[in-house]
């Protein structure tokens, strides 16, 4: 759709042309085609129905074809050729315009090296021949000759995408065929690149129709090579005006501009010329003349257009400072907070009076900081940004910043005076010291939040910012590997006999710190009436976890064998899907596994794949969850093939003829429905009938306070326990049932080779809570798994095929089951199927969190301060890192493009955070009358 | 008698002499990385092998003595078979751990092998030379806290090539373009400077640890 902008209108696409791609609306600025319909010209178009809703109503005869079923390429193409040939007889339209969407698609599909691209060229290259052989023949018979222009939007980089800036991508043909040219013989003229905002203003003097307004083109001279000298020079006089007048309109003093000035030398040679003629100079004079005339009109228009479009790409640095402040304010305060958090570990450091700023520091800050918006608002440098300083929503806008701003500075000015720096720093320096003696793994994951965070600075490291996560993540399994290792009671026992004196101390240092850990966590949750049976069981633990109770050594030699299986399984998966989809720059168009399942030759084996990734997920899933969730979910998996077979991608026998299957579709989307409202009843149920017991127990403890009944009799703790159970499992089979959904919408959308990365991420999250995570240290801290968890949605997220280029987002998912395009529906469904990978994880890290802790609510906090955390850091530094780049080449190709994706990961990561504690108070809430229970009993 | 901060030290003027020495002739580390990985792994294996008779030596009574349970005098044939396939378990091993970094399985193995003797005879040599053939020993005075001054030794050297030959592998996504940016030089490189300042940390820890306890007998 940019592209269409640029051809017709002549101007640079903007940025945010490409983020609302999904979106045609009509185009209000001028452009050519509009210019002809003016002036009354008759247009025909066959082709992407994107030109029918930018262009509503131009047409007098059209037949669109829907660009965004990505899977088809051929009949997207046999839609257009049908109407060419008997097009080409009818005498009653002046411009015909025909899209042919097929090798996009094969592109997109199957990549440049497919066997499907030489046919399709060759489909296109017989078009080509047969209008143009008839064209010809039609021009010997009309006085004014036709011309055919052949031209790409766009070309197609080496993994068949497009949207980058490579070579491959930017550079396309176009092709001028016309009697005119050298009297139809067809031998070529000239060939020279040419900018594509040139095709707009070289139509619109073709044909003799206003150049478009906001036109950035130059006109292609050697188009109107046939035409006489004197209209040629007209032609590019009336271009470096409309060009003279883009300037007027965007450079404030633009007549002090070198391309003005040219521009009007120009103007005198031109008259010069015209004079010239007029007392007849000799033909060869007028030649020359004439040519040194166009060569001055041609730098003039060089000069202009190099100076709008640095004003077109000048930056709102107003704007982007405020941006970056508030930024870096709300990732101090979050710091602040971390450190905050550490403290409430141990109790009763400070209160949080501190954090209330006294009256008249913030009176005062927030003048200064009000005076200093006002002052950039109101000078006149040129500063003033025209979003923060005009307007309703601007000035609101700057209010706001002005009082967050106005209270962090009060704050920072309080704290600087009440702080003792020697406590301060001697707090830091036990700070580093506690971060020296944690085990590897902890140390490593806050370590890779930092490294990723600076490995942004890098250009390279952004396009292949899958590498940075794998990486970490290898690393991290294989660190756990380390961990269990060292923990291999066989070596710690052949320590003993290797040192003559056996290192007691160093054995009960590491005993009780697990122990301190254990209780860390134990006072955390708030659980006052710890039992003696727990706190041996946790002693318990720690004693094998360390390996000093000799007679375990069998048990915990199968244990060691089945942790190293579990994290080599995790390495050995996580390999496969890094190469499932290759992605990023330098390797994408390697060939993948996935490429090789989509080949249409391999479509039996796809289906199998599917259909055992299916299988697995629904195995996998099973174990967790109710029957009723899961009966829902494999109804859901066959419903989800029986579509894709529907669409003709799987093989289906069952199916006697393809469609878009927006029904099938559309059943599998009630099938989740079903099942979200089932959970969700479900839960509310178990919960009223528990108010109810409580209830009626009061009423019995009542009762027994009347009568003297001695309060703990066996029959009823014993229906306690029972109890207890059911009420865990409900909100056990709650969390389970909602990541079930989410798995099965998941498997809807995403494409179909990825069903497998959707059985993998759910075989993984399976070794990981159940294998891995238990036995680490990581366990104990809920800031710790969230992050573990982070990492892995971040790794999933690559996995399936994504990357920071704007190419690469399937929009595909936007279209499962929809009839036609509904902008909300579509982007939420592309931003699921997009975001699959890091969603599906921070499900599981609710799964997680919902069982092991009777009450989560604390923990989801812990848990949402660190996601936000991992999502606020990389994000200032990332902004402030493209605020300082903003000049660098790649600014627009690399830099934007993962602006744009920063900014979506955390709106979807936000909306995430504040479901996840919407969630937290009803699942608390019954774990709080849980213990009521318990206390009353 | 060797100290082992002599050792280290005649170590380290073995490795730089070994890589000079590459460059010189046609099979520098840039050129031909292969060739270059395999004649060194030889080289140095050899070094090592030589400069580790004198530590053995030196702890008979101590360590290796207490893991089997009597005194070492030689090698036996036995064990050292046991102890080169536990070395070659550590190549192969390495060879894993680079294709789960994302090394290509199928393309590359010779690079990728290569990459995999180097890490091993910086880090799993020096383990056999000094702790005898026993792959549990190895594993326990790499990952836990040093006891002895040998044993601290041999942890740093070998946590330090393993840390260099991971921060050598940064710069191979960077879009330099540079001839030694391809796989796996800079994770050689990596492991050879990490290797390098590992033995120079330990001689420094060595002559320290000798000063300190020369004051205390003073």
């Amino acid at each position: 759709m940019p592209r269409i902008k640029g051809l017709t209108t002549g101007s640079i696409p903007g940025f945010v042309d490409i983020a609302l791609n999904l979106d045609s609306k009509a185009l209000v600025e001028d452009n050519v085609i509009t210019q002809m319909y003016r002036a009354g010209r008759r247009i025909v178009f066959y082709g992407d129905d994107t030109w029918l809703k930018l262009f509503p109503e131009h047409f007098v005869r059209h037949d669109g074809t829907t660009s965004f079923f990505v899977t088809d390429y051929t009949e997207v193409d046999q839609n257009v050729t049908r109407h060419v040939v008997p097009e080409l007889s009818r005498p009653d339209w002046d411009v015909m315009i025909l899209h042919y969407l097929g090798l996009d698609h094969i592109g997109h599909l199957a990549g440049p090296t497919s066997s499907l691209i030489g046919l399709k060229l060759q489909e296109m290259d017989t078009m080509v021949e047969t209008i143009h052989s008839t064209v010809v023949e039609q021009d010997s018979e009309r006085a004014l000759p036709t011309l055919l222009v052949l031209c790409g939007d766009h070309g197609m980089s080496n993994a068949g995408s497009h949207g980058g800036a490579s070579a491959p991508e930017t550079l396309t043909t176009l092709l001028f065929l016309s009697s005119l040219f050298s009297e139809g013989k067809g031998s070529s003229h000239v060939t020279s690149p040419v900018y594509q905002t040139g095709l707009a203003p070289t139509l619109a003097l073709t044909f003799g129709v206003p150049v478009p307004q906001n036109s950035l083109g130059q006109v292609m001279t050697p188009v109107l090579a046939r035409s006489s000298s004197r209209d040629q020079l007209q032609a590019v006089q009336i271009n470096a005006y409309q060009l003279v007048r883009v300037l007027q309109a965007n450079v404030p003093g633009y007549n002090r501009e070198a391309g003005y000035q040219l521009y009007q030398q120009a103007v005198k040679m031109h008259s010069g010329w015209l004079k010239a003629l007029v007392t007849g100079e000799t033909a060869a004079n007028l030649e020359t003349l004439g040519q040194r005339v166009t060569q001055q009109y041609r730098r003039a228009m060089e000069k202009i257009v190099d100076r709008v479009s640095a004003s077109l790409s000048e930056y709102d640095m107003h704007a982007m400072a405020v941006g970056i402040a508030l930024l870096v304010q709300v990732s101090s305060i979050l710091i602040a907070a971390s450190g905050k958090f550490v403290a409430e570990v141990v109790p009763g450091t400070d209160s949080w009076m501190v954090y209330i700023p006294s009256p008249i520091l913030l009176l005062s800050s927030f003048f200064l900081v009000l005076s200093a918006q006002v002052s950039v608002c109101t000078s006149a440098t040129g500063w003033a940004s025209a979003e923060l300083c005009s307007g309703k929503a601007g000035w609101f806008m700057s209010f706001a910043a002005v009082t967050f701003t106005s209270v962090c500075v009060s704050l920072t000015i309080q704290s600087l005076f009440l702080t003792n720096w020697r406590t301060l720093l001697s707090a830091a320096a036990y700070g580093l010291h506690m971060c020296c003696s944690l085990p590897w793994e902890t140390m490593f994951l806050l370590m890779g939040v930092g490294l990723h965070t600076v490995s942004l600075g890098s250009s390279s490291l952004v396009e292949e910012e899958h590498q940075t996560w794998y990486f970490l993540q290898t690393t991290l399994f294989l660190l756990l590997m380390c961990s269990t290792l060292q923990a291999l009671p066989s070596t710690t026992r052949l320590r003993h006999s290797l040192e003559q004196d056996t290192d007691v101390d160093k054995e009960s240092d590491i005993y009780k710190q697990r122990i301190s850990l254990l209780e860390g966590e134990q006072k955390y949750d708030h659980r006052k009436e710890k039992t003696d049976k727990e706190s041996s069981q946790a002693e318990e633990k720690v004693q094998s976890e360390c390996g000093l109770s000799t007679r375990e050594d069998c048990v915990l030699d199968q244990g060691f064998v089945r942790k190293m299986v579990a994290v080599l399984a995790l390495l050995v998966t996580s390999r496969l899907l890094r190469s499932w989809n290759q992605t990023g720059i330098v390797s994408a168009d390697r060939p993948d596994i996935g490429d090789w399942f989509v080949r249409p030759e391999n479509k039996m084996y796809l289906s199998l794949l599917v259909a055992a990734s299916f299988f697995t997920t629904f195995l996998l899933r099973w174990r967790s969850c109710s029957f009723s969730s899961s009966f829902l979910l494999g109804v859901g998996l066959i419903g989800v093939y029986h579509y894709r077979g529907k669409t003709g991608v799987l093989a289906a026998p069952w199916v006697l003829h393809t469609d878009k299957g927006i029904l099938e579709a559309r059943l599998v989307y009630l099938v989740i429905i079903i099942q979200l409202c089932w959970t969700c009843v479900e839960l509310f149920k178990t919960w009223c009938q528990h108010l109810q017991t409580v209830k009626d127990d009061e009423n019995l403890a009542g009762n027994r306070l009347r009568d003297h009944v001695p309060k703990n009799n066996l029959p009823t703790t014993q229906s306690f326990y029972k109890e207890k159970e059911n009420l865990k499992d409900a909100r056990k089979i709650f969390v389970d049932g909602l990541l079930t959904t989410f798995v099965l919408s998941e498997a809807l959308l995403l494409r179909p080779h990825n069903a497998t990365v959707l059985a993998v991420t759910v075989f993984q999250q399976y070794v990981l809570h159940e294998l891995v995570l238990p036995w680490t240290t990581l366990y104990h801290s809920v800031p710790l798994l969230a992050l573990v968890h982070v990492w892995m949605g971040q790794a999933a997220f690559y996995f399936q095929g994504n990357s920071n280029s704007i190419a690469t987002i399937d929009i595909s998912a936007g279209y499962v089951g929809m009839e036609d395009y509904v902008q909300e529906i579509a982007g939420t469904l592309t931003c699921l199927s997009t975001y699959a990978g890091p969603l599906l994880w921070f499900t599981s890290l609710l799964v997680l969190i919902t069982k092991k802790y009777p009450r989560p609510y604390p923990a989801m906090l812990q848990a949402c301060f660190a996601i936000i955390i991992t999502r606020t850091l990389p994000v200032t530094g990332y902004t402030v890192i493209t605020t300082l780049q903003r000049y660098h080449l790649f600014v627009w190709s690399v830099f934007s493009p993962k602006l744009l994706y920063e900014g979506m990961l955390t709106a979807v990561t936000a909306s995430v955070v504040v479901l996840m504690l919407c969630l937290g108070v009803p699942l608390h809430m019954i774990g709080a009358t849980l213990d009521l229970t318990h206390a009353r009993r | 008698m060797r100290s082992l901060a002599n050792v280290c030290l005649s170590r380290v003027a073995a490795l730089l002499s070994l890589c000079l020495l590459s460059n010189l002739t046609s099979w520098s580390l840039l050129l031909k990385p292969t060739v270059f990985l395999r004649y060194f792994c030889v080289a140095y294996g050899a070094v090592q092998f030589h400069l580790k008779v004198d530590v053995q030596k030196k702890n008979n009574a101590t360590n290796a003595g207490a893991v089997s349970g009597r005194p070492v005098r030689g090698w036996k044939i036995s064990s050292f078979v046991k102890g080169f396939l536990f070395f070659l378990l550590s190549i192969l091993s390495f060879h894993i751990i680079a294709v789960l970094y994302g090394a290509p399985l199928q393309e590359d193995t010779e690079e990728t092998f290569s990459w995999a003797l180097l890490m091993a005879t910086l880090t799993a040599l020096p383990c056999w030379c000094m702790l005898g053939s026993r792959l549990e020993t190895w594993v326990a005075v790499v990952l836990n806290r040093p006891e002895s001054e040998n044993e601290s030794f041999l942890q740093t050297t070998v946590l330090c090539t393993v840390v260099g030959a991971w921060l050598g592998a940064f710069p191979i996504p960077l879009d330099w373009d540079r001839p030694w940016q391809v796989w796996p030089i800079p994770c050689s490189i990596g492991a050879l400077l990490g290797h390098t300042v590992g033995l120079v940390l330990s001689a420094i820890q060595s002559k320290r640890h000798r000063l300190d306890t020369k004051s205390k007998m003073v």
